[in-house]
């Protein structure tokens, strides 16, 4: 299912691999988002998001080597494409349209 | 950080609710400066995350899932009480000791025979890379064995009203101790070690 504008979770997402670089897989991911987004996340729901993105083709993925760290297992690492890139631009500029010319908001306090 | 593995327990549940290779190599990499708590809850949630995204990919596969298994395990159940109720009938004289004295315990004795179910199949699945046919007829002699014990403990006069009003509730005890045994049955092998450094 494809949608024009990404939810504030897979903007997270595709932000903190764009963050990461090279060594964006799940854990740093997670991790960043807990660090900048201060908010507690199950690893779980960042790799379904993942999934979900790289099926609507806004990032790749790669499997790297096994290691003894990891019980045997295997890192993904992810990057963002070109229209991953894209759709972050896009759900930017919305957002900045919004954000503007609210009284509120610009006044500052709560 | 850790250097001693995970409880084994949690790994075990893990191979069953994760199948995403990356995704518990990750737990197991984050475990190392974390809690065990933290594992633990990690990977139930990210269990349920799991079923919940393909359940929402899949649907229909999803619903006849939950469907086909409900099914079978109440087959199963009807089953094992069957035959626990056959044998109350037959041996109704040559055990004439009162059944039914725990009745009011029951309902507790739903987790401590999901626990020793899956313990059971766990045992079983031993058998089950060359024997399929012995691990049906263990799995399915051991159901009607619990179902002998769950009516010989809980129902009040099994032995001269053997399929009585306790039957429901018998079948859905049953029902969670097969359940159980099938988990341990499809137990599969434990990941490697974690090395210390």
């Amino acid at each position: 299912l494809s949608r024009d504008y990404l939810t504030d979770f897979e903007l997270m997402i595709l932000l903190s691999i764009l963050r990461i670089g090279d060594e964006a897989y799940g854990l740093p991911i997670a991790r960043e988002i807990e660090k900048t987004g201060g908010r507690g996340v199950v690893l779980g729901a960042v790799y379904a998001a993942l999934d979900r993105l790289e099926t609507n083709g806004l990032i790749t993925s790669t499997l790297g080597a096994p290691t003894q760290a990891r019980g045997g297992r295997a890192k993904r690492f992810f990057s963002v494409t070109p229209a991953g890139l894209k759709a972050v631009r896009r759900t930017q500029r919305a957002l900045t349209k919004l954000w503007t010319g609210i009284a509120q908001l610009e006044q500052g306090g709560a | 950080m850790h250097t001693h593995h995970p409880p084994r327990f949690i790994l075990e549940l893990m191979e069953r609710l994760i199948d995403d290779e990356a995704l518990s190599g990750d737990l197991l990499e984050g475990w190392r400066d974390r809690s065990n708590w933290w594992l633990w809850r990690q990977v139930l949630l990210s269990g349920a995350s799991r079923v919940a995204y393909k359940a929402r990919l899949a649907p229909r596969v999803a619903i006849e899932t939950v469907l086909l298994s409900s099914a079978i395990l109440l087959l199963l159940g009807l089953y094992a009480v069957g035959v626990a109720s056959l044998l109350s009938f037959l041996i109704d004289d040559a055990w004439p000791l009162q059944t039914g004295r725990y009745q009011r315990w029951q309902l507790y004795s739903i987790v401590p025979s999901f626990a020793v179910a899956v313990l059971i199949g766990h045992g079983i699945n031993r058998l089950h890379g060359n024997h399929h046919l012995t691990t049906v007829f263990l799995c399915s002699g051991t159901a009607a064995a619990a179902a002998c014990v769950n009516q010989y403990l809980f129902v009040p006069n099994a032995f001269s009203e053997p399929f009585g009003t306790d039957a429901p509730l018998q079948i859905v005890l049953s029902m969670i101790f097969i359940a159980g045994l099938f988990s341990g049955v499809a137990t599969r092998a434990s990941c490697e070690p974690l090395s210390s450094s």
